[in-house]
């Protein structure tokens, strides 16, 4: 494995959670199987003190390259039409057997004409991780949620005949010391594309957006306050809290990919979203009996809101880990 | 203009409900048409009055049990092609193996534009070549407006705070089938049919319930390691 491509989202100018830790998966499988970390940023144009920071960030994350390629047409939002073109010229020279893309809804916009253009296996909600065969040869397990969220499918990517676009799921990155290696900057220039173009009239913020990086998601469809579940003083770092309603929908959970998925409803939800496991008492857990490297936990709580405290302080316990083995 | 909704085969998914009810939606002189490809039963439509469906096309072929997503896409791409089709939408996990590659391929081999999860479409008034859809994608809820013909996938509709209100149901049209011969594939292409499932491990879910947090974690602990 020559070269492992990851895509980095930019917010702001500055790489998402997600690609941060996307970025650091790569690098530890790369170090593992001695191969190269390409980082890819299309985006608007930036200044180039900017662009040595970003670099550098990269760096430390574990890019040893980083291919930016800036033009004012990727300061809107990314479709495969804009990005593609980006996309095809790097994969027609790198020719990667493994792309990482971090969670994220560009990463659905992406991901799936990305894994056709390598006649590749697309793999959704993905984790990764190395194990060694009996035989000592290295397997690198790229594992996922089935679709019908009722257990784990796992497929070695050193033994598959096509090579695998893994959409990673969400993660907290480990922190990084400041002053590590900076990656080799390339820029590149902007291709032609034959796919018309996609007009974009109007915009504005993803209120869906923060729960896309989020470890612990909190879906809630009850009344409750969210200022009383913001009162957790033990709510860990990579929490988001969203609501039900048509500004941020339950249906694009399936992007968020979250470590923890609470659901909190007053009554059975007449159509849970497609990664909640209807559960028959309480509170459910989906799991534990996962390959390594997969650690996502369903949690779906009913529950009346008499007694709220006790509720928060059940959310608590649970979404600082202490239900972790 | 003819819209071309694939459809699972049995009962369909959330997405390809929101993908016909977001078709028969977009008004002006459209007509929807549902196809399926299957080697199974046929598709389960429960259709509203606003869903609009004209046709129900199945092309049956016993090879299609499990198949591939490239060679899914490619049928379904000849298939629209053969309905003179100007737009194909499409659930966004819409192949059997859930990864939603299955528009990707559509779109790839008819070299027609992709757009992924879109949440609403409307025809443009004003540009009547074009589609008028909200998506969210790179932080931004965005309105756009996609050239005709296009792909569109469509994601899982859930309930917006409680149950949505279906209005009342409607029989599906009869179901018309179309052989596989006369779509213009290549038999090359029906023979490499292969189930990608062969290499990939699974790993069923144990369900636990618990009445608290302490007695869930206690189950936990109780759970030998993998």
């Amino acid at each position: 494995m020559a070269n492992l491509l990851v895509n980095i989202d930019l917010r702001a100018g500055l790489p998402t959670t997600s690609s941060i830790f996307a970025l650091q998966a790569a690098r530890s499988v790369a170090s593992q199987l001695g191969a190269t970390v390409v980082s890819m940023v299309i985006t608007g144009p930036v200044a180039l003190p900017d662009l040595e920071r970003l670099a550098r960030i990269l760096g430390e994350s574990g890019a040893d390259r980083a291919l930016v390629c800036a033009d004012p047409l990727f300061s809107r939002p990314p479709f495969w039409s804009d990005q593609g073109r980006v996309l095809r010229l790097v994969t027609d020279t790198l020719r990667p057997r493994l792309v990482f893309l971090p969670a994220g809804t560009a990463s659905a916009q992406l991901g799936p004409p990305l894994a056709v253009l390598l006649g590749a296996t697309l793999v959704p909600h993905a984790s990764c991780e190395i194990s060694l065969s009996n035989d000592g040869e290295p397997r690198l397990h790229i594992a996922r949620r089935t679709p019908r969220w009722d257990g784990i499918e796992s497929t070695d990517a050193l033994a598959t005949i096509r090579p695998i676009v893994a959409i990673l799921k969400a993660g907290r990155p480990e922190l990084v010391s400041p002053g590590a290696i900076e990656a080799e900057l390339e820029l590149l220039p902007m291709p032609a594309t034959t796919l018309p173009a996609i007009d974009v009239l109007s915009s504005r913020e993803d209120a869906f957006d923060a729960a896309l990086g989020a470890q612990n998601l909190f879906l809630l469809t009850t009344d409750l306050e969210v200022s009383r579940l913001n009162e957790m003083a033990a709510m860990p770092e990579g929490t988001a809290i969203i609501r039900n309603t048509p500004d941020a929908p339950a249906s694009n959970l399936d992007v968020a990919c979250p470590e923890k998925l609470f659901v909190l409803s007053e009554q059975s939800l007449p159509n849970p979203p497609p990664v909640v496991v209807a559960a028959r008492g309480n509170i459910a857990l989906c799991g534990p009996r996962k390959p390594p490297g997969t650690r996502f936990t369903g949690v779906y709580l009913r529950n009346d809101l008499s007694s709220p405290d006790k509720l928060i302080q059940d959310l608590a316990a649970i979404a600082t880990g202490k239900i972790e083995r | 203009m003819n819209v071309v909704v694939c459809v699972e085969s049995g009962p369909i998914s959330r997405a390809t409900e929101a993908a016909l009810e977001l078709a028969g939606g977009l008004g002006g002189p459209t007509e929807i048409v549902a196809l399926c490809a299957t080697d199974g039963p046929e598709p389960e439509l429960r259709l509203t009055r606003q869903m609009r469906l004209s046709r129900l096309v199945v092309v049956r072929e016993p090879r299609f049990a499990a198949c591939d997503p490239y060679v899914m896409g490619q049928l379904l791409a000849c298939a629209a092609n053969h309905l003179h089709a100007s737009m194909v939408v499409l659930g966004s996990r819409s192949d059997v193996y859930g990864s939603g590659m299955t528009g990707a391929v559509v779109a790839k081999f008819l070299e027609w534009p992709l757009v992924s999860r879109v949440e609403s479409m409307r025809l443009d008034a004003a540009w009547p070549t074009a589609i008028i859809s909200d998506v969210r994608t790179g932080g931004r809820h965005a309105r756009i407006q996609i050239p005709l013909p296009n792909i569109l996938t469509t994601a899982p509709r859930a309930p917006a705070g409680g149950r949505r209100r279906i209005g009342t149901l409607v029989a599906p049209p009869a179901t018309e089938h179309l052989a596989i011969e006369t779509l213009g594939m290549s038999h090359e292409l029906l023979h490499s049919i292969r189930n990608p499932s062969t290499e990939i491990e699974s790993f069923a879910d144990k369900v636990i319930t618990a009445v608290s947090a302490a007695d869930l974690m206690e189950k936990l602990m109780r759970i030998p390691p993998p």
